[in-house]
């Protein structure tokens, strides 16, 4: 189905491939204008109302300690603009997710949940933390909004997607003129590529997982055979791929559109691709712990965080935010696919219900990466 | 005065042997067979060592991660038929494969810079002993990352090198090559340390013996010197054998890179894995430590013939080899060493440092305007992580050293100077963490601190309890050989003398030990400063550590800027460590 | 101070170090524990001392019970007030002579001023009050013995223990301070033990000797019958009489054959039923020229085997013509130097032959009797 609509559409869209020079960064922070904060009366942020007068009582002041699986740079923009709007401190510990699931579960067995706020990148591993009690029930004044763009019940109460991240390929410039850049999926199967192509191991990432089931879905199993043909190299971490694409030790590389920006502006000659065929997308779950519910700062975080002020601080990232009432996500001049868009695949609840063991099996079995 | 000798009494007539029915063992010197002295230790050592590797055993054959809240005992033995795959089987040769390669090469580098500055004639002895024993300073996991910057295929500083060079060149040491040399580059000191040992020791009457009865010189060295030296040869291959085939960290930055499977980052990994694979990590834990445990009874036979060969020499003076004209050309492959372990690393780190960006086509873009500066530098001192960070790794390493000395001594001293009980046991245990990588420790110790009920997770006591457990065998066995060395006499005179045994162990025998106590300090300090792959499990916010800092910059990548400047500034924090004691060591002792 | 020990045992698992071991050592005495390594002479000095602790008996010093297995009573070493001079000296290589010496003093909580007058006083007996100053690592073997026993004495113990005191020094200096060891116990008349395998510095030193043998004293006698008359043949033999042959058979009243050969050898004393060896020492042997008369008992000719210059004697292996090879020390200055080859005549007075069982009786482990020593 999905097939065929995007077919349909692939004409209209241009292709866009998108270099951001070596311009040195503002690390994403170009927000929008000059914030309007009110204080008078509550939190009110650009007239919408992030606390009410009786949780920022309680609130200002405080101290948050968030748990992320998102890379730290992109973490640090967010927070230091929460912190800025509210003065409220944060403290932020950054693990991959399931480290972060193992710290947290055993931690909450222990009575010793160390972490407010929880945010990673694997909707299982939320829900696995959600069964052993982690998270407590986060809602926001928003959550209407939020209902209505399918952000909000992903999470059944316990956690909502903060964002979605878009995952697509990248090439360095330099190794690659743009004339001779990879446009299409089909395109990175090229044999030029052989031990040149990167991709990250989707076990435990919600996001690489979502990729693979794209892929699956509309090449079939073929083309992850096709690309194991290509001896590629296998990451952990997008991190550590991005910096071995910036350096050229890879030339192609399967990784969010966040990345590839955040490697851009850091200077590395990183493109990202946005192919007619589609990008895939996939949540951001997102919630207050047990912990955290005690904590009216936490509280205050989570609603800035699906607030227009907190989602607006996304869309520069390169990441899409989960509203659809704020700017979409930008890539230099080019905005990237949003949700309902044809090309953007989001791997959803039901996807993933479906098909995210069959999906891991496959890509395990044709990766050989652990037995 | 008369004398007699008396009638035979019969044994058993008298009364004090009836009341006192002989006890198994009676080897006492204050208490006998007591349990006194051992229970306390075994206690302490039980919590540091035993229960953390007895839930990883446990994980091995459990249905779930024996995680608070989730501890069940549904046994399985999944987890140890996954262990019997083929990508495990790959893993095991490699791993096996790396660290063979790894310790031959490291063994021959350190006993040629050994033989050069023990026994010959070569000029800067001093210079070459420096060579020697300064890369060990370098925490192995910085030099990796730092030969990882020097020599990633394309981007590598070497290999831009090789290119604005016009070379037809290029390394890579994302390959088992690349694995082996690093390695080999790193462990080489500790077989300089062992051989440099026994190669000064040795009594230069032997080989004049064999020099009279007819040999040449070369012949002399092959039937006499080197196989006198070969304990220590053979102690510190085991020993380096044992350290690669667990090192996590070099293989975490080598070896995944190159997509090759090594058994500690095929752990790792399954570690990182959702759902979680906790239990497999677990049970191919397992078949590590059955190498490993393998591996150390070997090295312990080999180590225990060791001291009763090498040590007995006392004030004996080694005679030196001339090597003529020679003596500069022997120079040449310790120059090469040194170049590799510690110039090209350090250059490399220090170029990324100063480099704004970290994409560099060709060495002539350094010189672009902007293109250096030392910001890094300016933000790494302004980052209040960095301090606190380092705060942390000194307070824990002062604290692990300290704590771990005394234990050690009290252990080395129940063990080695009284018949108190279970004396065996309680040596085995210590040196158990030997024979388990750290990262398998670390998992236990994790799951243990968060089991037993004390405020101790989350803090940086944590840290230091882990390393007391993970360092146990090194400070023992330092402490031990020591102890064993320092006459038992001196301190039972003073007990003779009117001394209480509490106050003749702490006025006598622990001022006797100084220089020995002193250097396990050192040991435990560098050590602990250097640990990555234990607190990599187990820190928090508030408890990160330079190591864990600099890590985890490099795994978020883009951050090789600042990580590489506080790898700089980690490395020269190590060099000062090491230093400063032995500088006070000196002054105290003059 | 008296110091007894009663059924004294001592076992390491399953090894025996002391078996039912009773001595008594009276005040101002001096007893050396004389044995082979390994028969359990060092324990029993570390029992006494309290450095080990015993399996089974009791030990007194004085009047006062520092050790019973009965009771359980078991004073520490420390307060034992007993002095030890150790095998390795033991002096404490990081202080000065003076703060060896002192150590005991200042343990004690003796004034200063005293102590470092006590020491001193005890420096000059051993004759080391010049080096008072001086780092104790630097000493010679010698003087690190001298301040071993300083320090010793100046804490003015009930008992003075020697553990192989000379047993790391030259023979020269060893000579020398046998004698001052010897001076110096008369001097302070401590009550002394002594451990040694050396027989000449336990005939110097002892008052009396107790031979130990696998865990037990075979033998404990002032030094003089000790060397006259060891209680066995494998005490003779360890006291260097090693002329000791197996006995063959009676060769008539007063007589015995020595075994696998002609030699008859005629004993001064009666010959008991159960003693297996004749033997005399090397010194009581003569050796003279052959032509010299061959008439009397124990007059046998023969070959000289080896011949040894010792300066002021000689010592011969003389192959006897129809017997053994005997071993014979003889002054110079009683005859002319017999060359190799030669051939003698050895002559041995019947007075100086011993007929001996082959241990006492009580070294037999099985049936274990044991030499219990009862002193008036």
């Amino acid at each position: 189905m999905r097939r065929t609509t995007r077919s349909l559409l692939t004409a209209a869209i241009a292709v866009a491939v998108l270099g951001v020079t070596a311009c040195g960064g503002t690390s994403g922070g170009d927000g929008p204008a000059a914030r309007s904060i009110d204080t008078s009366n509550g939190l009110v942020i650009d007239g919408e109302t992030i606390a009410d007068q009786a949780l920022w009582e309680k609130a200002k002041g405080g101290n948050v300690s968030l748990a992320t699986a998102l890379t730290e740079r992109e973490e640090k923009v967010i927070t230091e603009q929460f912190k800025a709007d509210t003065g409220i401190a944060l403290d932020f510990v950054r693990l991959p997710t399931p480290k972060l699931f193992e710290r947290a579960v055993s931690e909450k067995g222990a009575g010793k949940l160390s972490f407010d706020v929880i945010r990673v990148t694997d909707t299982t591993a939320a829900e696995e933390m959600a069964k052993n009690g982690v998270f407590g029930q986060t809602r926001t004044p928003f959550d209407d909004q939020l209902r209505k763009d399918g952000a909000l019940d992903i999470g059944g109460g316990n956690f909502v997607s903060a964002f979605y991240a878009i995952y697509t390929f990248a090439y360095n410039s330099q190794a690659i003129p743009s004339a001779s850049a990879p446009k299409t999926w089909e395109n990175l199967l090229d044999p030029s590529y052989k031990g040149k192509i990167g991709l990250v191991n989707p076990n435990g990432s919600g996001y690489n997982t979502a990729l693979t089931d794209m892929l699956i879905q509309d090449y079939g199993d073929r083309y992850l055979k096709d690309m194991q043909a290509l001896g590629p190299r296998i990451f952990d971490s997008v991190s550590v791929m991005g910096t071995a694409l910036g350096q050229g030790e890879l030339t192609v590389g399967l990784m969010g559109a966040n990345s590839a920006l955040s490697l851009a502006e850091q200077g590395a000659p990183v493109v990202a691709v946005i192919p007619p065929d589609g990008v895939s997308a996939g949540y951001t779950p997102f919630g207050i712990t047990i912990k955290g519910a005690e904590n009216p700062a936490a509280q205050v975080f989570v609603n800035w965080q699906m607030s227009r002020a907190g989602q607006s601080k996304l869309g520069p990232l390169g990441l899409a935010p989960a509203r659809s009432d704020v700017e979409p996500a930008r890539m230099g001049d080019a905005v990237l696919p949003k949700p309902g868009d044809p090309n953007f695949t989001l791997f959803t609840t039901a996807d993933r219900q479906q098909r995210q063991a069959a999906v891991l099996a496959t890509w395990n079995g044709i990766f050989r990466y652990t037995g | 005065m008369s004398t007699q000798v008396s009638p035979p009494l019969p044994e058993v007539g008298t009364p004090a042997v009836g009341a006192a029915p002989p006890r198994r063992r009676t080897s006492a010197r204050q208490r006998r067979g007591s349990w006194l002295p051992s229970i306390p230790l075994l206690v302490v050592l039980a919590v540091l060592i035993l229960v953390p590797v007895g839930l990883v055993a446990l994980a091995a054959v459990s249905v779930d991660v024996p995680r608070p809240g989730g501890f069940t005992f549904d046994l399985t033995l999944a987890n140890l038929a996954s262990v019997v795959s083929g990508a495990v089987g790959s893993a095991t040769i490699n791993s096996l494969g790396i660290a063979t390669a790894a310790t031959v090469l490291a063994v021959a580098i350190g006993g040629y810079v050994a033989f050069v500055t023990a026994r010959t004639d070569a000029p800067f002895g001093r210079a070459i002993y420096a060579c020697g024993l300064i890369p060990m300073f370098l925490p192995s996991y910085v030099g990796a990352l730092a030969w990882a910057m020097l020599g990633s295929p394309a981007s590598g500083l070497l290999n831009v090198a090789f290119r604005d060079l016009g070379l037809g060149l290029e390394i890579n040491v994302y390959s088992r090559v690349g694995l082996v040399l690093v390695c080999a580059l790193f462990y080489a000191p500790y077989a300089f340390l062992l051989i440099h040992a026994s190669m000064t020791m040795m009594n230069p009457d032997l080989e004049d013996a064999a020099a009279i009865h007819g040999g040449s010189r070369w012949r002399m060295l092959r039937s006499v010197t080197f196989p006198l030296a070969l304990p220590a040869v053979l102690g510190s291959a085991l020993l380096i054998f044992v350290l690669v085939l667990e090192n996590f960290p070099v293989a975490q930055v080598l070896a995944t890179p190159g997509n090759i499977e090594t058994l500690p980052t095929y752990i790792y990994r399954m570690m990182g894995f959702f759902p979680s694979r906790g239990t497999e990590a677990a049970a191919l834990a397992v078949v590590l430590v059955a190498f490993v445990v393998l591996l150390t009874l070997a090295q312990r036979r080999v180590l225990a013939k060791r001291s009763f060969t090498t040590v007995t020499g006392k004030g004996m003076r080694a005679r030196r080899i001339a090597l003529g004209r020679f003596r500069w050309l022997a120079l040449v492959p310790v120059l090469l060493y040194f170049v590799a372990s510690i110039v090209l690393p350090l250059g490399a780190l220090l170029v990324t440092s100063l480099r704004t960006s970290p994409f560099m086509p060709s060495f002539s873009s350094l010189l672009r305007p902007g293109a250096l500066d030392g910001s890094a530098f300016g933000t790494v001192f302004a980052d209040a992580q960095f301090w606190s960070s380092t705060v942390n790794s000194v307070i824990v390493a002062v604290a692990a050293a300290l704590g771990g000395t005394v234990l050690s001594f009290a252990v080395a001293y129940v063990v080695y100077r009284t018949s108190a009980r279970a004396r065996a046991q309680l040596e085995a245990i210590s040196m158990l963490p030997l024979a388990i990588p750290a990262l398998v420790l670390g998992m236990g110790i994790l799951w243990t601190w968060l089991l037993i009920p004390l405020p101790l997770y989350g803090t940086l006591g944590l840290l230091v309890v882990a390393f007391l457990g993970v360092q146990m065998p090194q400070g023992l066995r330092s402490v031990a050989a020591s102890i064993r060395s320092t006459d038992r006499d001196l301190e039972d005179s003073a007990v003779v003398h009117g001394r209480s045994r509490v106050r003749a162990v702490l006025g006598i025998t622990v001022p006797l030990m100084k220089v020995a106590l002193s250097s396990t300090f050192l040991l435990l300090l560098m050590l602990s400063m250097r640990e990555l792959t234990v607190p990599l499990l187990l820190y928090t916010r508030d408890t990160t550590l330079l190591s864990v800092a600099i890590f985890d910059r490099f795994e978020n990548g883009g951050g090789s800027q600042s990580a590489a400047a506080i790898s700089l500034v980690y490395c020269l924090l190590m060099f000062v460590l090491a230093y400063l004691p032995r500088r006070f060591g000196q002054k105290a002792n003059a | 101070m008296k110091v007894s020990l009663d059924g004294l045992g001592l076992r390491y698992g399953d090894v025996v170090a002391v078996q039912n071991l009773s001595l008594t050592v009276e005040d101002g005495q001096s007893v050396v524990l004389l044995g082979q390594s390994g028969c359990g002479k060092t324990s029993t000095m570390r029992c006494i001392a309290g450095l080990e602790v015993p399996s089974e008996g009791r030990i007194s010093l004085g009047e006062h019970v520092v050790y019973d297995s009965a009771s359980g009573a078991n004073v520490a070493a420390h307060k034992r007030r007993i002095g030890m001079v150790f095998q390795s000296y033991a002096v404490w290589p990081h202080m000065t002579v003076l703060q060896n010496v002192t150590y005991p003093l200042v343990v004690k909580r003796t004034r200063k001023a005293t102590a470092r007058a006590r020491a001193l006083e005890v420096l000059e007996m051993v004759g080391l009050a010049h080096l008072a100053d001086r780092g104790a690592s630097n000493l010679s073997g010698g003087q690190m013995q001298r301040v071993a026993l300083a320090r010793s004495i100046a804490m003015q113990p009930s008992v003075l223990l020697l553990d192989e005191p000379l047993s790391n020094l030259d023979a020269r200096l060893r000579d020398d301070l046998r004698v001052e060891l010897r001076r110096i116990q008369q001097e302070t008349g401590l009550t002394s033990v002594y451990v040694t395998h050396d027989q000449n510095e336990a005939l110097a030193l002892a008052d009396r000797i107790a031979v130990m043998q696998g865990g037990r004293i075979t033998q404990l006698a002032p030094p003089a019958e000790l060397y006259d008359r060891p209680a066995s043949a494998s005490i003779a033999k360890f006291l260097g009489v090693t002329n000791a042959f197996p006995i063959g058979g009676p060769a008539g009243r007063g007589s015995v054959v020595v075994e696998g050969s002609q030699c008859v050898v005629t004993v001064a004393e009666e010959v008991a039923p159960d003693d297996t060896t004749v033997c005399f020492r090397p010194e009581a042997v003569e050796v003279r020229p052959a032509g010299d008369t061959t008439e009397g008992p124990n007059t046998w000719t023969g070959t000289v085997r080896v011949a040894v210059f010792q300066g002021n004697s000689v010592r011969y292996s003389v192959d006897l013509h129809d017997g053994p090879v005997v071993d014979a020390v003889c002054e110079v200055r009683r005859g002319p130097v017999q060359p190799l080859g030669a051939q003698v005549v050895v002559r041995v007075s019947p007075d100086r032959v011993r007929t001996l069982p082959e241990e006492t009786s009580s070294t037999t482990p099985a049936t274990a009797p044991d030499a219990v020593l009862v002193t008036s």
